[in-house]
């Protein structure tokens, strides 16, 4: 046996009213404000910016309960009498004296123009709509001759009483030959009103249409179905649209306009876009196109109702001006790239530099600038080279910056060798502060083997202070962590690194101590006086006894 | 918002707390409610059973107790609306049939292995229902759980009734055939 979906949702499970509870909004928010109301009229909390409804308990006395039952029986017995005899019994509609002319005709004869005064006999036909008792409707037809006076020359006019039977027939006896008969018919008042009159689409008919046209939905006809609109309601007419089209500035405004005169269009199509339809005769034959999403008005007419079909002629209305805008071409941050032995290059010569000798540096020809220009240093992380022009179109500015140390040269005003110098050892506190630890080492050991070897210090002393899993990344520098020996502690301000940097001519080229930003650093292999007490800077710090050194605790 | 952060608030203020409450929960406890009053009670009765319940909740809930707080509103609804619905019955009708009070108490095996089957052909059903997606699903459990016509349903979904009818159609059209080897009609 089948079983429907409302039995089945009705006699559901917990679970499934568990999701239907989770998952689906129960009401509307009407309701849900009633709810809350209520809810807060039992915690006895006055919702802010809510009346409160007092009602008071309604008591009567238990006597009268039986009378008052009898008497709204009796009320509500009589109530439907007169209900059932008010509709049986229309209330009679006046007598209407005059009939509704609808055609008429005149005969003329003797003549060959017809004229009013010429017409022998009119005959007029009217229907009077008035119900009467046995058949309701009651027809009226009067023929009279050439106005009063040829009833009154004939003299053989029959008139019957109007107030009994409301017809009155007169017939001229001096008829001619040879007649000429005009006939003029007249459109009657009642006629054209049944003309106008639309016939609105069935359900059943709706459908049918939406089936066999896809995706479209008949707004209007579902409109007028469910009775928010009347048949007649207007449409919107082909002159109205171009009229609002004319005076709008933009489609927002055209639109707004077509909707205020015909709020319910017609049909609703499209697939992804709305394609809105204005019937505007009435039929699916001439229409008004309306696409909110693309901004365009067309006028489509067709023969056989097929907008798309082959008999289908466009005309375009209104279209969204395409605003061609102009890219903005955003400013690069760098201009191009460039290397470090280029900027050593460039620095040899600096003293007269201009702007334009960058433009063969720029990546694209419309990055050159000749008041400002930034170049990325393509084999430094981080670095960049600065140029600005003075008010002549010279150099004024040409400064390499190291953006990770904070440090700048203006090597337009540099000698070449400082800029050297500082380029290596720039690119040596980089290359240490970016080197992994290769192991530990006590300062004890470091003072040991400073004390030991001296100049002669050689990386394979280090080799067994390095961690096991150390793997040289063939690195030109070899950073250890130093760490508390039994004599010397480390400094707790500090984080303490001894870093070897081998070179060929000796076994190290230098070895120091330093702190994690390079901030600090004591150079313990290169003597700083050969003729001095103290061969080292190492030295020199150790021996003072005015301050600590910054390594130690 | 979470249990916690509920009461939290309503631990803080009442007014604040319970509005907390009331937006998370109402819905929940309507449709409680209205799944076991459907039938028996007005709008109005399940409207003031639910409030009942969330106001209950709201006074009496012991703050500290860790439990799920849906499943308290969730459990509470459904006794308060089986007790009204107790008092409606024998307010309208004063012979209540032997069989219908003791249906639920004593359930029959015939009537376990019926309810197991409605259960399950019901979650089945609400899968195909949900499958369709939004808002087609909850059109569909607007009109034949809460037996909302287009208008009341538009006005919840905040949708146009011609859409809401429309939409309906074409959902009817898909569920349809969704619903083929399960023998369910429409």
């Amino acid at each position: 046996m089948k079983k429907n979906i409302s039995d089945i949702l009705h006699r559901a499970g917990d679970k499934t009213i568990e999701n239907i509870a989770d998952n689906y909004t129960a009401a509307d928010k009407k309701t849900a404000q009633r709810i809350y109301a209520k809810s807060l009229e039992k915690m006895n909390l006055s919702p802010e910016n809510s009346e409160t409804f007092v009602a008071e308990r309604v008591s009567r006395s238990p006597v009268l309960r039986p009378i008052l039952i009898v008497a709204a029986c009796m009320f509500v017995v009589g109530g439907a009498v007169f209900g059932l005899l008010k509709m049986n019994a229309p209330s009679p509609k006046p007598y209407v004296e005059e009939p509704v002319v609808v055609a008429t005709a005149t005969t003329v004869t003797g003549t060959d123009t017809v004229t009013a005064e010429d017409a022998d006999t009119t005959e007029t036909t009217a229907v009077n709509e008035e119900k009467s008792e046995d058949t309701g409707t009651k027809k009226v037809q009067t023929t009279s001759t050439k106005a009063d006076i040829t009833v009154k020359m004939a003299g053989n006019a029959k008139t019957t009483d109007a107030a009994k039977t409301n017809t009155t027939k007169a017939n001229a006896s001096t008829k001619r030959t040879n007649k000429t008969t005009a006939k003029t018919a007249t459109a009657a008042k009642t006629s054209v009103t049944s003309a106008v009159k639309t016939k609105s689409m069935t359900l059943a008919e709706i459908e049918e249409w939406e089936d066999k046209h896809w995706a479209c939905l008949m707004v209007r006809e579902r409109a007028i179905l469910s009775g928010e609109i009347s048949a007649d309601s207007p449409r919107v007419t082909l002159a109205q649209v171009k009229q609002f089209i004319a005076e709008s500035s933009n489609f927002d405004e055209i639109y707004r306009k077509i909707r205020t005169v015909q709020p319910y269009y017609d049909v609703n199509g499209g697939s992804g876009v709305n394609l809105i339809e204005y019937w505007v005769s009435g039929s699916r034959n001439d229409i008004v196109m309306v696409c909110p999403e693309g901004k365009t008005i067309t006028h489509i007419t067709c023969t056989d109702g097929d907008i798309y079909g082959n008999t289908a002629k466009t005309e375009e209305l209104y279209t969204e001006k395409a605003v061609t805008k102009q890219p903005t071409v955003e400013k690069p941050e760098y201009a191009g790239v460039i290397t470090t032995e280029e900027v050593l290059n460039i620095a040899k010569n600096s003293n007269y530099l201009k702007m334009e000798d960058f433009r063969k540096y720029c990546s694209y020809s419309n990055y050159y600038d000749n008041s400002h220009m930034k170049f990325k240093i393509s084999d430094r992380d981080n670095w960049y080279l600065n140029i600005s022009a003075n008010y002549d179109g010279s150099i004024a500015v040409c400064s390499l910056v190291d953006n990770v140390g904070h440090n700048s040269v203006d090597i337009h005003v540099t000698q070449y060798q400082q800029v050297l110098d500082l380029v290596n050892d720039w690119t040596l506190t980089e290359a240490i502060i970016a080197a992994p630890t290769a192991g530990t080492i006590t300062l004890d050991d470091v003072v040991r083997l400073h004390n030991e070897k001296g100049e002669d210090l050689d990386p394979s002393d280090f080799s067994p202070y390095l961690n096991r899993t150390f793997i040289s990344n063939k690195s030109d520098v070899m950073k250890f962590r130093v760490i508390n020996g039994a004599t010397y502690r480390v400094s707790k301000e500090n984080v303490v690194y001894l870093t070897l940097v081998p070179g060929y001519g000796r076994p190290l080229i230098s070895a120091f101590l330093h702190n994690a930003d390079m901030s600090l650093s004591t150079d313990i292999l290169n003597t700083i006086n050969p003729n001095g007490d103290y061969k080292t800077e190492f030295d020199l710090l150790m021996a003072l006894n005015s301050e600590k050194p910054w390594f130690v605790e | 918002m979470t249990d916690n952060e509920i009461k939290a608030k309503l631990r803080q203020s009442a007014e604040e707390g319970f509005r907390a409450l009331f937006d998370e929960y109402w819905s929940y406890c309507y449709t409680i409610v209205f799944s076991v009053l459907r039938g028996v009670g007005s709008q109005s009765d399940i409207e003031d059973c639910t409030s009942d319940v969330i106001s209950d909740v709201a006074m009496n809930y012991n703050l500290m107790h860790e439990g799920s707080l849906k499943a308290y509103i969730g459990t509470s609804a459904k006794r308060r609306a089986i007790d009204i619905k107790r008092s409606l019955v024998s307010h309208t009708s004063k012979n209540v049939p032997l069989e219908d009070d003791l249906s639920s108490s004593l359930p029959s095996a015939d009537n376990i292995e019926a309810q197991t089957e409605n259960a399950e052909l019901s979650e089945m059903l609400l899968a195909r229902i949900s499958s369709l997606g939004e808002p087609d699903a909850s059109i569909i459990i607007h009109k034949f759980f809460y037996e909302h016509n287009s208008s009341e349903t538009a006005k919840i979904l905040g949708m146009n009734p011609i859409t809401v009818r429309s939409r309906l159609r074409r959902a009817l059209k898909k569920l349809k055939s969704l619903l083929a080897d399960l023998d369910i009609t429409l």
